[in-house]
């Protein structure tokens, strides 16, 4: 290591640009125990199943991560005691929380380190890491392989997730496709809205339920999916247990491939690649599941989807 | 006053943690779907039905909430299937919609998709001893013949235990039970990672003194008058200690996943005796290891998948303490006027292996179907029969062995009560799922046996599914199965209660059903199911003239039809009822009676509530109605009766510490199960009776 920071140091002048970014490329191909003092990864305890989520996220994050890691379980109790413990011992040059309770314990301590976030959905300062929620564009990727006979989408979404929609209206123009928002406020206003949608859309149609918990009130949900049974709409939504009631497909986060592209965000912030507040990055890397029974009503066969790797078939 | 103040920032401190931990849960719920997808999309639970059929699935949080300690209490919860009991250490008799025999043969156990059939009497082992429930993942219940797929065991219903496996790292947890009976349970459980591989154990320790109940009659108490003797000890109360050690072992690599086993069994009661005399001095243990190697690609390329699989499995049938058949001062027979100052004694011990070794292949490349075939081959073997007997011939001398007598081995001579025997069968099976129309599904499949004793067999299964509406789902199943007879029923010789015969012809069953699920709102369950079955040439040991032995006979026909209605709501996020209620009427065609002992009513229900702050509550009852006895039983009808139990579960710590009340049979009812007809009358009158009240005190923690 020393070795290494001597020629960086003093050759740099000398070296032409093509040949330090060469360096530079092979320090990051470096086994990492060189590099760097390492990786504190910060995350809650918390019950089966869940727990399962945050060790499939750890396992990505080991697997990718060049360097030396520590894990850090939050304690029910005096959380913040251990983790200041923590980083006294082992000094990280990084930290990677899990969740929203090890965010918080983080940011209450005095500590400057960098810190990229994970498993989590939205934040209230603006951090580097991953969201949660699935992109959009991959959830409309995924429709339009299942089902490229849709030529347009309804979705019925609350003002605060219109922004959100943006992106997902120009990846449908780009196709040739429709997006068609509708707006509502309140469950009231909901179903009138996925009524004036049912009424109005055929089989070339899908109907996209949006993760929101104060629109999709259960009855909502089984009038949609008893309307588009009949008519052959394909519905698709955010939330993946609805595929179980029969909703077409949904999306979740493919925990392992999440964890190393977190590892990959904490080596390029400990390299001060990129700023401590690059925010949250969509998240690319998901399992797609299908409800079989619905598939093979919209005549959709679940072993003929090119292209798409089914985790599970419900 | 700071005292307090500490207090309530210490208790202000713990709220707000809790709170952000339960909206960790609730962001990760909002993400996943709910806590039971989750389990599904981390790989817990995978599903494993191959073909459409009447199934229950019940997971291992369902079994935690039922406060299962055996995993009887947990399969009594599932419609059509009755847990009646035998008098020898009143293992289960799994009754699924009314095909009831004393050994049970008709219903197929599986632990890892392997079965765990043992030659002796085709059942799980006469000293199976129960299966403790912490190292069980999930258990699928098939209702039905399911031989197409299974073989020729799964006859009446199909019973799959999955064990813990996969790939989590939950680490380790501690358990310790104990209350009613004498009853102490120790269970250890992990789950880790090792570099590639993952691992799962878990051991479990279950000692218990058993029931006291007592019988109020028993066979001796019938010989007694004839012999002019007075040896019976009934009244006299049941044997039914036990000592239990449970091993389960997994190990994941990649596509290849390894089980280990053990189950043994010490120092256990035979409950009301061998030959139905109650015997409090007998002791039996019974030795059972398995092991499995399996090698599983779904997707070796986009359209084949492949599994392939070895095992083995061993299990011993051991006499720890003499089993005294008949008590001292019997004469075994009115004829004998010399009584046995120490009973009459028989030890059979009996030893087998099984070897498996199968392949299976699924195929996705054709358009509208998938096809699975199979090939597989099976060598089983009872390889030592030992025998011990103070009564019968001495091989040694040719002479008859004297009452007071030690007793002589016996064993390998043919004074023994069974031959060392084997078997072998080969099997290959094909299936296609077929999607007809978009809403149409034809599974078709044929399963051809070929067996070293008895010939051949082809047993197919046809089911029909039809997606109706998008909340309602119909199927018509048809399906066919067959049962070799056990080497007891074909070779059991020389013994005072049991005898073979081996011109038996195998039992066939031929089945029908309806099946409706519908799902009327989004927290709404309904299941009906419909069935008809005609089952053929049974094997029963039926009582001989001479009124001490038994016979295996075909000795005839049985049909019978029924309906099943479940429902399963999720009133709110933290109420959940589950109810079901089944109705079967069958009759023995060769005497025109009414089956006997199979209940023809059952009701169960269930109700879960999980409050804040890790309160868990399962309150049940199981209502079991209208036993009848065999046609030439002249008992009354046996009582109907209700169970009712009641879990309480709190965790603390975030989940790491976990206290349980758990308490049985709660308004303490006479639970009786049918005892087996005889001869001029029933050795045992007044039933088999079933544990009365019981409580225990559970703590979990998680290290």
């Amino acid at each position: 290591m020393h070795l290494f920071k001597t020629n960086r140091t003093t050759g740099l002048q000398r070296v032409p640009l093509g040949l330090f970014t060469l360096l530079l490329s092979v320090q990051l191909l470096l086994p990492g125990k060189a590099l760097s003092s390492g990786l504190l990864i910060v995350y809650p305890n918390v019950k089966a199943p869940y727990n399962k989520i945050y060790g499939d996220i750890i396992k990505g994050i080991n697997e990718s991560y060049r360097g030396k890691s520590q894990e850090c379980q939050l304690p029910a109790n005096s959380g913040r005691k251990v983790l200041a413990e923590y980083i006294t011992r082992y000094k990280p040059d990084v930290l990677l929380t899990l969740g929203k309770h090890s965010l918080n314990e983080v940011r209450q301590l005095p500590s400057a380190l960098p810190v990229v976030a994970g498993a989590i959905t939205k934040t209230e300062e603006v951090v580097s890491g991953v969201s949660m929620s699935p992109d959009p564009e991959v959830i409309l990727s995924h429709l339009l392989e299942m089902a490229p006979f849709v030529k347009r989408v309804y979705v019925v979404a609350d003002r605060e997730r219109q922004v959100e929609l943006e992106g997902a209206t120009a990846y449908l123009a780009k196709q040739d496709k429709a997006l068609q928002i509708e707006t509502a406020e309140s469950v009231q206003e909901a179903a009138n809205k996925y009524l004036k949608i049912i009424h109005q859309a055929s089989a070339e149609n899908a109907i996209w339920l949006m993760r929101s918990a104060s629109l999709n009130d259960p009855s909502l949900l089984m009038l949609v999916l008893e309307a588009a049974w009949k008519k052959k709409i394909v519905v698709f939504s955010s939330n993946p247990s609805h595929v179980k009631r029969g909703a077409l497909f949904s999306l979740y986060p493919d925990n392992v491939k999440m964890g190393r592209t977190l590892a990959k965000i904490a080596q390029q912030l400990e390299r001060k690649l990129i700023p401590a507040d690059a925010g949250l990055a969509p998240l690319r890397s998901v399992h797609l599941i299908v409800n079989k029974r619905t598939s093979q009503h919209l005549g959709i066969m679940p072993n003929k989807i090119s292209g798409l790797t089914i985790h599970r078939l419900l | 006053m700071k005292k307090f103040q500490h207090l309530a920032i210490l208790i202000y401190s713990t709220m707000s943690i809790h709170s952000s931990i339960s909206a960790e849960y609730e962001e990760l719920s909002n993400i996943y779907g709910d806590e039971e997808f989750i389990t599904i999309a981390s790989g817990f639970a995978k599903p494993i039905s191959k073909a459409p059929s009447v199934a229950s699935v019940i997971t291992a949080k369902t079994i935690k909430e039922l406060g299962a300690t055996d995993i009887d209490e947990i399969l009594e919860t599932v419609p059509g299937l009755h847990i009646a009991r035998n008098s020898i250490g009143h293992q289960p008799i799994y009754i699924f919609r009314g095909i009831s025999s004393d050994f049970n043969p008709q219903v197929l156990m599986l632990i890892d998709g392997i079965p765990i059939t043992n030659l002796f009497h085709g059942d799980r082992n006469i000293l199976w001893g129960g299966m403790p429930v912490e190292a069980i993942s999930r258990i699928e219940i098939i209702r039905g013949p399911g031989s197409a797929i299974y073989g020729a065991d799964a006859f009446a219903g199909t019973i799959n235990i999955i064990t813990n496996s996969g790939r989590h790292d939950d680490g380790t947890e501690i358990g310790v039970r104990t209350g009613s009976l004498d009853t102490k349970d120790f269970w250890i459980k992990t789950s880790k990672k090792i570099g590639d591989f993952d691992f799962n154990g878990t051991l479990e320790f279950h000692d218990t003194d058993g029931s006291h109940e007592t019988v109020d009659s028993d066979y001796q108490s019938i010989l007694d008058p004839l012999s002019g003797t007075n040896a019976s000890l009934a009244p006299g109360s049941v044997s039914q200690e036990r000592e239990n050690i449970d091993g389960r072992f997994n190990l994941l690599y990649n596509n290849f996943n390894l089980n280990i086993g053990f189950q043994l069994r010490n120092d256990a009661g035979i409950a009301t005796g061998i030959a139905q005399s109650l015997d409090p001095k007998g002791r039996a243990s019974s030795k059972r290891y398995n092991s499995d190697l399996s090698y599983n690609n779904p997707e070796l390329t986009e359209n084949i998948g492949i599994k392939a699989t070895i095992s083995y499995l061993q299990t011993s049938q051991e006499v720890e303490k003499d089993f005294i058949l008949l008590p001292p001062g019997t004469t075994g027979s009115p004829t004998n006027p010399s009584p046995y100052p120490d009973g009459i004694i028989g030890n059979p011990e009996v030893y087998e292996r099984h070897y498996r070794t199968n392949f299976s292949t699924t195929f996705r490349g054709i358009a509208r179907h998938e096809l699975m075939a199979g090939v597989g081959y099976y060598f089983g073997e009872i390889y030592k029969v030992k025998e011990e007997k103070n009564f019968g011939i001495d091989p040694a001398s040719g002479l008859i062995i004297i009452p007071g007598s030690a007793p002589v081995d016996v064993s390998d001579t043919p004074y023994a009560f069974l031959d060392e025997n084997e078997r072998e069968n080969s099997h290959v099976f094909i299936q296609d799922i077929w999607h007809l129309a978009n809403d149409w599904e034809l599974t078709t499949g044929l399963r051809f046996d070929h067996y070293s004793d008895f010939g051949d067999t082809a047993n197919p299964r046809i089911a029909l599914v039809w997606s109706a509406r998008h909340n309602l789902t119909v199927k018509a199943l048809y399906g066919e199965a067959f049962r070799a007879p056990s080497f007891a029923e074909t070779g059991e010789r020389a013994n005072p209660a049991f005898l073979g015969n081996s011109d038996l012809k195998p039992e066939t069953l031929k089945s029908y059903e309806l099946a409706f699920n519908y799902k009327p709102s989004y927290d709404l369950t309904l299941d009906l199911n419909l069935f008809k079955y005609y089952w053929k040439d049974i094997i029963q040991f039926i009582p001989d003239m001479s009124g001490t032995t038994r016979t295996a006979q075909n000795t005839g026909e049985q049909k019978g039809h029924g309906i099943e209605l479940e429902a399963a709501w999720q009133v709110n996020d933290h109420l959940s009822i589950l109810s079901n209620y089944s109705w079967q009427k069958s009759e023995d065609e060769l005497n025109k009676a009414a089956a006997a002992n199979a209940p023809e009513q059952q009701f169960y229900i269930r109700a879960n509530t999980s409050l804040p702050g890790g309160w868990n509550m399962t309150l049940q009852a199981n209502r079991v109605m209208d036993r009848n006895r065999a046609y030439d039983d002249s008992r009354q009808d046996i009582d109907d009766y209700t169970v009712v139990d009641f879990t309480l579960r709190k965790s603390f710590i975030g989940d790491q510490l976990e206290l349980s009340l758990i308490s049985k049979n709660i308004f303490n009812g006479d639970v009786r199960e049918p005892s087996p007809n005889g001869q001029p009358a029933p050795a045992i009158t007044n039933d088999l009776p079933l544990d009365r009240r019981r409580i225990y005190g559970e703590i979990r923690y998680q290290l």
